[in-house]
């Protein structure tokens, strides 16, 4: 059985600030119109997990990451343009 | 951090102005470049700063939810600085500001909530300031605070809680005051406040205590137990005063009633079934209490388990006793002899007493429910008529004859009283029956006997007089016998000395029967007794009736009266004639028997030893049972009036008794009757010496004997008599002339003969007298009315002999021997 690969994705956020918490909910809503059945997503609190976005090099929140399938990509912002992430992170056969 | 702004110079002043400009300036760079997207940016160090933009609206947001939050709880809560002033309030502490606005300006924003505390007045002041206090100590510091305050509109009753707690985290200070409606609890609380007092209440006014009893624990005696305040006071302890266990009530209880107890809870708990025992309970006070305890498994309403033992215990200390008390009055009443009993107006026993089974011999269950006229006929009274005497009276003594079960009459003092109701009214009658037969039947047999004692007395005095006429006859005859020797005179002379001596025997019946005294005390051989009987009754009675004599031929000999033997069984043959009308068989048997102790013991009349039995039996219709105890009553006769005297066989036993013996009655309807007597006997038969010539041994040699008789045909009859056999003879008319003739020849005299019963100067006086001329004077004397001559007899009457009248010349001739010898 062919599979498509898994898309990983992580969000770093700042707790419930707005732009963050627009950020999840607007990256949920992508997901589940565009990639259904094939992501995973990882949140991940700044204030909560400081070393983490250090590893990865996070300077601002939201900043969405993908991890894989490779290349990784960096999407900063609150990701309200469906087309524009798709094709940023390099998913342009998603794009409606 | 703090800085002191005075100290620091205008360097770092100009220094921070940049800061912040380059602060500003960043941000605002920020948010272009991110065209307002990002929250936070990261710290070369790692951390994370929050843009303010970001911040701004997280401070925004969490404020709206608090403030939704505290909107939404059904309380009023108000936050206090810490001097006491209200900072903010929730829509609960508006929107009841709002509703009261006009009574509750406290209610207001920037106000002094201590303020408005201390100084309320009215109704609630003081309430108000005791809240006052509480706010003032959490500010100070102080823990949380609650008070409770009724709150009331003019529509409803409303109470309110206030709980005020510090705000902890907040340097500086200040209080949550929350006003929360506490009406439902509290009229929940109320409620079931009053339930609980009311049932402390109603077990106080009925002294009965309650408990219960957890049975989550398998061991009882560590199973928890709860006590209601009155179980406290029946255990005599004030409530609460002491810890209440299992282990705590079985200390109380004697340990021989724990096992019972156990048992009674472990059948209950195990069947589902409610219990009810007694048992004692020492109370503090150290009194032993007797408690009724009842029981029962409540399951746990959930989960249907039995987990508790609800039950109740009531001090029955008094009843108990009160009822201890019943039961011994009545033990007492049914120990009493009397018959205790009770009926009601309609004349039903409703009450019989144990003495009343015994009287009247109808059980408890028998009497009860049954007519009084219907147990206990009684020819005088009946209850109907004895109610009406109690009712109008009240009580009702007298003496009745009532039917015993068995057709017994018994005679009764009766005592009936009125019983009343509790209302008063009349409801039965009490009865106390006194059996008073016997007593009765004593005084019958007293009165009797005073009769019988009259009779005699009257028969002595004829006896007497009887005796003297006889006395000249009897001893004239061996007299006239030796005067008249042809053939006619002497059959005549028989005849007359027959007669004679019958009609002395006669009267000495009399007087036996009269003073019960003794007869005479020789040995008599029964057979020549039966003998004689049987030639009587053959040559008397009708010759329809068959007599036969069954009599052992070595009969032993009794010591006897002859003539009064002889009374009895001929008295015992004419009953039986009498008892066979229409003919039948008259037997008479004779046998020795000797009854060893163990027959003796059984009949109370009885000794050991050597017994003559004689038994007349009749072939005739027997006595019948009713009759058969009375036949040995003077005077009870079934013979027709002027036939009978009905002293034949009491006069018969009474001589039977005399000489030790006693009488047996058996009889059966239809199959005859059987009179047995049973007398002493000597043991073995000695020959009867035959006194004939006895006579010469015992002539005088001239000897003077003074003989006192007021008869005068005495005096010659037994001076000739006397002087025929070699005596002389001194006269004297009475004690006087003896006296007078002793004192002048009495060394001459060598015996006195004198009569017991004359006129002036008596028997006894005349002894006195002439014991005082000579003291060694012997003396004989004689008397109508003495049977027995016994020397105790004679010794009391103060004569050396005593010789019973009339005498023949045999026995006078005997005595003068023994006297003189």
């Amino acid at each position: 059985v062919s599979r498509q690969p898994v898309l990983k994705l992580r969000l770093y956020v700042a707790g419930d600030a707005d732009n963050s918490a627009q950020a999840i909910s607007n990256l949920h809503s992508i997901c589940q119109s565009r990639l259904a059945g094939c992501h995973e997503i990882e949140v991940v609190d700044v204030f909560r997990e400081p070393k983490r976005a250090l590893s990865d090099g996070i300077l601002m929140t939201p900043t969405l990451l993908k991890i894989s399938p490779a290349p990784v990509r960096r999407v900063i912002g609150t990701l309200s343009q469906p087309e524009i992430l798709l094709r940023a992170l390099g998913l342009e056969q998603h794009c409606a | 951090m703090s800085l002191d702004i005075e100290a620091r110079d205008d360097n770092v002043d100009a220094e921070i102005s940049t800061l912040i400009t380059t602060l500003h300036a960043t941000g605002k760079r920020l948010e272009e470049l991110t065209g307002g997207e990002i929250d936070a940016v990261a710290d070369p160090d790692g951390g994370t700063f929050l843009l303010r933009r970001a911040q701004d609206q997280l401070r925004r947001r969490e404020a709206v939810k608090q403030a939704a939050i505290l909107d939404a709880l059904p309380a009023h809560v108000a936050l206090l600085d810490a001097r006491g002033f209200i900072v903010s309030v929730n829509q609960g502490w508006r929107s009841f500001a709002d509703t009261n606005a006009g009574s509750s300006p406290e209610y207001t924003v920037g106000l002094s909530y201590l303020d408005i505390c201390e100084n309320a007045q009215g109704d609630g002041a003081e309430l108000a300031h005791e809240a006052g206090r509480g706010v003032r100590s959490v500010l100070d510091g102080g823990d949380c605070f609650s008070i409770e305050y009724p709150c009331h509109s003019p529509l409803e009753q409303r109470w309110f809680m206030m709980r005020v707690a510090p705000l902890e985290d907040s340097d500086r200070g200040g209080a949550v005051i929350m006003h929360v409606n506490s009406t439902e609890r509290r009229m929940a609380e109320d409620a079931m406040r009053m339930s609980e007092s009311s049932m402390a209440a109603a077990q106080a006014i009925a002294h009965v205590g309650s408990w219960e009893l957890d049975l989550a624990h398998e061991d009882l005696e560590e199973s928890p137990l709860r006590w209601s305040a009155e179980m406290f006071r029946i255990a005599g302890y004030d409530p609460g005063a002491v810890e209440i266990s299992s282990e705590f009530f079985f200390s109380l209880v004697p340990s021989e009633e724990h096992e019972k107890i156990r048992q009674a809870i472990a059948d209950s708990v195990r069947q589902l079934v409610p219990f009810s025992l007694v048992h004692r309970l020492k109370r503090s006070d150290g009194q032993e209490r007797i408690l009724q305890v009842n029981g029962q498994v409540f399951p746990f309403e959930k989960t249907g388990q039995t987990t508790r033992l609800i039950g109740t215990a009531f001090d029955i200390t008094e009843r108990t006793q009160s009822q201890q008390c019943i039961a011994e009055q009545a033990a007492l009443i049914d120990e009493a002899r009397d018959a205790i009993f009770q009926w009601d107006l309609s004349g039903r026993i409703v009450f019989w007493s144990k003495g009343a089974e015994r009287l009247y011999g109808w059980t408890c269950d028998e009497a009860r429910g049954r007519l009084l006229d219907e147990l206990l006929w009684s020819e005088q009274d009946g209850a109907e008529e004895a109610n009406r005497v109690v009712l109008e009276a009240g009580v009702r003594v007298g003496e009745i004859r009532r039917t015993a079960k068995d057709g017994r009459v018994i005679t009764v003092d009766a005592r009936w009283t009125l019983v009343r109701d509790v209302q008063g009214k009349p409801s039965s009658i009490l009865a106390i029956d006194t059996d008073i037969t016997k007593r009765r039947d004593l005084e019958r047999q007293f009165l009797r006997v005073q009769r019988m004692e009259s009779i005699g007395t009257l028969a002595g005095g004829i006896a007497h007089d009887l005796n003297n006429t006889l006395s000249p006859i009897i001893m004239s005859l061996d007299l006239l016998g030796s005067k008249f020797p042809d053939k006619e005179s002497q059959q005549l002379l028989a005849i007359i000395s027959t007669s004679a001596r019958r009609g002395a025997d006669m009267v000495r019946q009399v007087l036996s029967f009269a003073s019960g005294t003794e007869g005479r005390k020789i040995e008599v051989r029964l057979q020549d007794v039966v003998q004689d009987v049987e030639k009587i009754a053959n040559d008397t009675f009708f010759k329809h009736i068959t007599v036969t004599t069954i009599v052992d031929r070595n009969l032993w000999t009794v010591l006897g009266d002859p003539t009064q033997l002889h009374q009895v069984l001929l008295n015992l043959c004419l009953n039986a004639r009498d008892a066979m009308p229409d003919g039948g068989t008259l037997t008479i048997h004779g046998e020795n028997l000797h009854l060893d102790a163990e027959v003796a013991r059984m009949e109370i009349e009885a000794r050991p030893g050597p017994y003559v039995v004689l038994e007349v039996h009749d072939s005739g219709a027997g006595i019948p049972a009713a009759i058969v105890d009375k036949i040995f009553d003077p005077f009870f006769t079934t013979k027709k009036m002027g036939q009978g005297t009905g002293l034949g066989l009491s006069t018969s036993l009474s001589i039977v008794k005399s000489h030790g013996g006693f009488v047996r009655v058996e009889s059966s309807p239809g199959k005859g009757t059987s009179f047995t007597l049973y007398l002493p006997a000597q043991g073995e038969t000695c020959a009867v010496p035959k006194s004939e010539a006895v006579n010469e041994l015992r002539r005088g040699h001239g000897e003077l004997i003074l003989v006192v008789d007021d008869e005068s045909a005495v005096r010659d009859v037994t001076r000739r008599m006397l002087e025929a056999f070699g005596y002389r003879v001194l006269l004297a008319a009475d004690g006087k002339q003896a006296e007078t003739t002793y004192k002048a020849q009495g060394h001459n005299i060598a015996a006195v003969f004198t009569d017991m019963m004359m006129p002036v100067m008596d028997g006894r006086a005349t002894i006195r007298a002439l014991r005082e001329i000579n003291p060694s004077v012997r003396i004989i004397a004689t008397c109508g009315q003495v049977i027995g001559g016994s020397v105790e007899e004679a010794a009391e009457l103060g004569a050396n002999r005593l010789l019973a009248k009339p005498y023949t010349t045999e026995a006078l001739l005997g005595v003068l021997h023994q006297v003189l010898s």
